[in-house]
């Protein structure tokens, strides 16, 4: 076609999903995603190309597991129309009965467990945080500091917050959820009088139950 | 410069059926303030007297550090303000009450206002008579967040929304504080919204304010503690407990000055502590509401 497509290019932030945006090319888009050298390190840019690019289509294509806000800012390049697209990164759930700071640890501490925010890495301000997943800003605080307290993360003045430099910080989060769900199962057995010999019986066939399943063929 | 976007001291306000009484309340400038209180508690009324619609029988007002209501015109240009009973022109279109406002604020901000139509599903060129009442709503929200105020003061914003366009004003409401310095004040009885958006929380009461403190610290205050009470144990009054319901050997203690010992002291009398659960801030309100209609009782 002689008509060249305008390009687009998106930002997106955190753990832009390539996955949802793949179902963009069947739309007569055509997109190629690479790591942005920008202002925010772990943002990530999405090129675009189009005939023409409506933002609210887009933004309803690409809902998929993630949401995406669509365009917060808009700026116009000789040749390219750059969007930055909030995606919402974390999940506040309403049936979840911990309280929201609490959600927002977890989530992060799993963002650092699976590696997706590596050790050292910078994260984004409480301030920017709270208005991507819209929450209040002394929520996201509180998260930060309780964090910060666990060694998880550091906040280094005028320079924003950083993933704590600890490389085992990953192997560290999982070690604490496992010794979270210990104490939790003795507590319970504990409640029913289960004695500790009995409870490690328990959790022996578990244990092989668990590795059987594991071994069966698909 | 001015720390506080609204300041209310020593605030009387008479009806023949209902009394404001001695409204103090002050509102961090860059932070979002959640009214919360049962129908008729006195929201309404307190934010007519920030507004200058109501005038106060006594005390004192200061929003954005002008005087109401006798400097509410300086003040006005830097507020946003929205209720359900505000009124648009019905024969005349959205498009036409944008360019009405555009003329008025030079703050307007136009691409701002084509977004939102866009992401509130408007047209501009539909009379307002023609809109549904949540459509209504969000005419008067897009014409007031547009205008990109100081001070967002909304009575009830998300009242009558689905549910998409309920999390679109949440957003909006949150994505005023990317910019620092710009604060929110707004009543709802949605406990869910003021929960997960607001940095503080007031609740309102008979007209008077019960509590106005920093969210976190207020959700914090307030545990469920599940007991279980063997035969011949009697549970002992401890501070910080408002209400014990106790049903068989199992009861359930609410406290709303909770210390990380008051487990501990129920176990010392005998009992055991199933459960030291968080509150939501829908069960905090009704036990809150409760308690304080005791004591009043009492």
């Amino acid at each position: 076609m002689a008509h060249q497509a305008p390009e687009v290019s998106v930002r997106l932030g955190i753990l832009a999903a390539i996955s949802p945006l793949g179902q963009l090319r069947g739309d007569g888009l055509d997109l190629r995603v690479e790591p942005v050298v920008g202002d925010h390190p772990v943002d990530v840019s999405v090129v675009l190309r189009a005939r023409s690019i409506d933002p609210v289509l887009l933004t309803q294509s690409l809902h998929s597991p993630r949401s995406f806000q669509f365009p917060q800012k808009k700026c116009l390049t000789s040749d390219s129309t750059v969007y930055t697209v909030h995606i919402q990164m974390f999940v506040i759930s309403q049936t979840d009965k911990r309280p929201m700071y609490l959600q927002i640890m977890e989530q992060m501490k799993q963002r650092i467990a699976v590696g997706d925010w590596a050790a050292g890495q910078a994260i984004p301000s409480i301030r920017q945080l709270a208005v991507d997943i819209g929450v209040s800003v002394i929520t996201v605080k509180r998260a930060y500091l309780e964090l910060e307290r666990e060694g998880v993360i550091v906040t280094r003045q005028g320079k924003g917050c950083f993933v704590a430099l600890d490389s085992n910080v990953g192997a560290r989060i999982r070690e604490q959820e496992l010794a979270q769900h210990l104490e939790q199962a003795v507590r319970s057995a504990a409640m029913m009088g289960l004695s500790p010999k009995n409870l490690e019986r328990r959790i022996r066939a578990i244990y092989e139950r668990v590795a059987d399943a594991e071994k069966e063929p698909v | 410069m001015n720390d506080y976007a609204i300041e209310l001291s020593g605030v009387c306000k008479s009806y023949r059926f209902f009394d404001l009484q001695n409204i103090a309340l002050r509102l961090n400038c860059g932070t979002i303030m959640g009214l919360i209180g049962p129908n008729g508690a006195g929201k309404s009324t307190t934010i007519r007297i920030l507004m200058g619609l109501v005038y106060p029988d006594r005390g004192e007002v200061r929003v954005l550090g002008h005087c109401i209501p006798d400097a509410q015109v300086a003040a006005k240009w830097d507020i946003g303000f929205a209720s359900d009973d505000m009124r648009l022109y019905d024969s005349m279109t959205l498009g036409w009450h944008i360019n009405f406002l555009k003329s008025i604020y030079s703050s307007w901000d136009d691409a701002y206002a084509h977004l939102l139509l866009k992401r509130f599903g408007l047209n501009a060129e539909q009379k307002i008579k023609g809109l549904s009442h949540g459509q209504r709503v969000k005419a008067a929200l897009l014409l007031v967040f547009a205008r990109r105020p100081k001070l967002l003061m909304l009575d009830e914003p998300t009242t009558g929304l689905d549910p998409v366009a309920r999390h679109e004003i949440l957003r909006e409401l949150t994505s005023v504080m990317a910019e620092e310095g710009r604060s929110v004040l707004f009543s709802s009885q949605n406990t869910q919204d003021i929960e997960q958006i607001s940095d503080q929380i007031t609740f309102i009461d008979r007209g008077r304010i019960i509590d106005s403190v920093d969210k976190e610290l207020y959700l914090d205050r307030w545990r469920r503690l599940r007991l279980e009470v063997p035969d011949g144990i009697q549970l002992p009054t401890l501070p910080g407990v408002i209400g014990i319901r106790q049903t068989g050997r199992l009861a359930v203690a609410i406290a709303n000055a909770f210390e990380p010992h008051l487990p501990n002291a129920y176990e010392n009398s005998g009992a055991r502590v199933h459960a030291v659960e968080n509150m939501t801030l829908e069960e905090i309100f009704v036990a809150n509401v409760e308690h304080s209609r005791e004591e009043v009782k009492a």
